[in-house]
């Protein structure tokens, strides 16, 4: 028998971190690899992505004095925002991490439970700087355009964020709580539909899923919120209306998202089946569009309690609607043409839905925020 | 005393509200083959899993080589080789990536020639440096096998994974396999429905249902069974069944 002709030259890392720099390596070739057509629509779509955000993020600093002022002058407040928030995103980014290396591939290589925490705490971190780093930049721009000193504003972010991350830390280290409400709920789900099979249960199918996962804790958020606005001096309905807008905003795009990653998955066996792809389109499509008409619709009661323009809650219902109906049609035409259509093309659209889930709730949010000052101008003249 | 390669002691475990092993026991000695044999959902996979540290259980000890799964988790697990499950596999990495990194964790500068001459035997080693996404499902399934044996582990854990291998890669799996037995260094654990397994090239072979042990067949009585002509292991694992479906008493109760 003839020995191979290839060793392997392994090198003195860390397994972990050889393993990522591998995938990040991969990842960028298969970058390279693009054709150049569409390497230049997806330079040309982040740059668009890149104006915009920047467009609208100078917009946000020039008139920022009504958002500045209270910061300024309820800085604990902001601290405890801050370490709220932190705590929140650590302790999910620790868990989902940790979940997602032990049922990984190298799960059961004598990895020590240092690195992996290691690896942990370097992603964590990252996105904290990210989001710190961020919010930070965003108040220091304000205050240089507008010539008004946050330091008191920036030092209660970052003050904030220090024990809420080591909170978070902490909490997710718990063993996380069986949510017994979640398991009922699927089983009442199956039951109810018992085995039927259709066109109709294909369309819920993706949904019924995804709703089933949704672990929102309304409750808390609202609480939270209410109390942060007390002091503030924003009422308590104001505060709850926001809150809601961000929670459709969310439910929205998880929605869309799992339309994303489910239904093509489900179109991918359906190849097999006698179904015919234009029918599966028609049918999800439509349910699709029914789930994020009812969101859109919930989405502009909210703006329009809180005093938001006619135009601007049409201007964001089509955009998002137009957002809608672009990835569903691409994620289906994508997985039901593999033949003839570009992987690459599946690449972008997963860009775009990355990009979409970003702005869009950010997009609602601040039309609520924007709301509330317009409510407050209006109160004060 | 010797001690065995895999020691699992009363070990119950589950998923979330689910229990799905009760007090479970095996020893796999080294040079030792042991098949885990049971119907879908018996428990095999968690109970493998428990072996390899994947799952926590709710009490009981699993040790390898001696070594406590539960607190001494990486030093046990540089004992032991997993095959990964195919669709486990990273899909961006390729062949000598994977083969690189599982190598990095059990901190080895080369590769064992004898696992390199199995990828050879296997026809892997043209596609050594092909995506894992690019494979089929039964390429995959040797590279999870080769992965499992990186470093010569004194235990090897297998899930199915003579699923999808084409009956040449078989055949030469599975006289690798008994060769490192019979060298009376290594001890398996293989999970399969494949019961010719079972009946020529292991040394034993216990009947997982409903979580619990229900039975375990010697070497001699393996030999027996493959010259039955009335059923043979089939028949005998189906009276197994049968029987304790019908008297549920005469074994421990779900906790």
């Amino acid at each position: 028998m003839a020995v191979t002709s290839s060793p392997i030259d392994v090198p003195s890392v860390d397994a972990l971190r050889l393993a990522q720099r591998f995938e990040r390596r991969n990842r960028l070739s298969a970058c390279r690899g693009l054709e150049p057509a569409h390497r230049i629509l997806l330079l040309a779509v982040a740059a668009t992505a890149f104006i915009v955000v920047a467009a609208a993020g100078y917009r946000f600093c020039t008139s920022a004095s009504w958002w500045l002022d209270p910061l300024r002058t309820h800085a604990p407040v902001v601290a405890l925002a801050a370490a709220w928030v932190v705590r929140s995103r650590v302790e999910r980014v620790r868990r989902v991490i940790e979940q997602r290396f032990a049922s990984s591939w190298l799960a059961a290589a004598p990895i020590l439970s240092c690195a992996i925490a290691g690896m942990v705490q370097r992603r964590a971190a990252s996105e904290l700087l990210i989001m710190i780093g961020m919010s930070c930049g965003l108040i220091a721009a304000a205050g240089a355009i507008n010539a008004v000193p946050v330091w008191n504003v920036i030092a209660a972010v970052v003050a904030g964020a220090i024990p809420g991350a080591l909170l978070g830390w902490w909490s997710a280290a718990r063993p996380p709580r069986v949510r017994a409400e979640n398991h009922v709920r699927i089983a009442r789900r199956q039951a109810d539909r018992g085995t039927t099979i259709g066109l109709g249960a294909l369309g819920r199918w993706a949904f019924a899923e995804r709703i089933a996962r949704l672990r929102p804790r309304m409750e808390a958020r609202v609480f939270g919120a209410v109390l942060f606005s007390m002091p503030m001096g924003i009422p308590p309905l104001t505060a709850v209306l926001l809150l809601l807008s961000l929670a459709v905003a969310v439910i929205a795009t998880t929605l869309l998202i799992a339309q994303l990653a489910i239904v093509p998955r489900a179109a991918d066996w359906l190849r097999t089946t006698p179904l015919a792809a234009r029918t599966l389109t028609i049918s999800s499509g439509a349910r699709t569009c029914a789930w994020q008409c009812v969101y859109t619709v919930a989405m502009a009661a909210v703006l329009a309690a809180l005093g938001t323009d006619a135009r601007t809650i049409l201007a964001i219902a089509t955009g998002w609607f137009a957002w809608v109906a672009a990835s569903t049609l691409t994620a289906f035409a994508v997985r039901h043409r593999k033949d003839r259509v570009r992987i690459e093309i599946f690449a972008l659209a997963t860009v775009l839905a990355a990009l979409a889930s970003i702005a869009v709730p950010l997009a609602l949010v601040a039309a609520a925020i924007v709301a509330v000052v317009q409510w407050k101008r209006a109160e004060a003249a | 005393m010797i001690v065995p390669v895999l020691d699992v002691r009363g070990v119950c475990a589950g998923y979330a509200q689910r229990r799905v092993l009760h007090a479970v026991d095996v020893a796999v000695a080294a040079g030792e083959w042991v098949v885990l044999l049971g119907a879908n959902g018996s428990g095999k996979s968690s109970l493998l899993d428990c072996c390899v540290g994947r799952l926590l259980p709710f009490a009981g000890e699993v040790s390898v080589c001696g070594l406590a799964m539960v607190g001494d988790g990486a030093t046990a697990k540089r004992r032991l080789g997993y095959a990964i499950a195919p669709e486990r596999l990273p899909a961006l990495l390729t062949v000598r990536q994977c083969l690189t990194v599982q190598a990095a964790a059990k901190d080895l500068r080369v590769l064992d020639p004898a696992m390199l001459a199995l990828a050879e035997t296997l026809r892997l080693t043209s596609r050594f440096d092909d995506a894992i996404e690019q494979l089929s499902y039964g390429t995959r399934q040797k590279l999870g096998v080769l992965l499992a044996l990186v470093g010569a582990p004194e235990l090897v854990v297998m899930d199915e994974a003579f699923n999808g291998l084409d009956p040449s890669s078989s055949l030469a799996l599975k006289g690798h396999l008994r060769k490192l037995v019979s060298e009376g260094q290594t001890g398996v654990l293989l999970a399969t429905h494949a019961l010719d397994i079972a009946t020529v090239w292991a040394d034993r072979a216990l009947l997982l249902h409903d979580g619990r042990i229900l039975h375990d067949w010697s070497r001699s009585q393996l030999d027996r069974l493959r010259n039955d002509r009335e059923g043979g292991l089939e028949a005998a694992m189906a009276a197994c069944i049968i029987a304790a479906d019908l008297a549920p008493h005469a074994f421990p109760q779900r906790g």
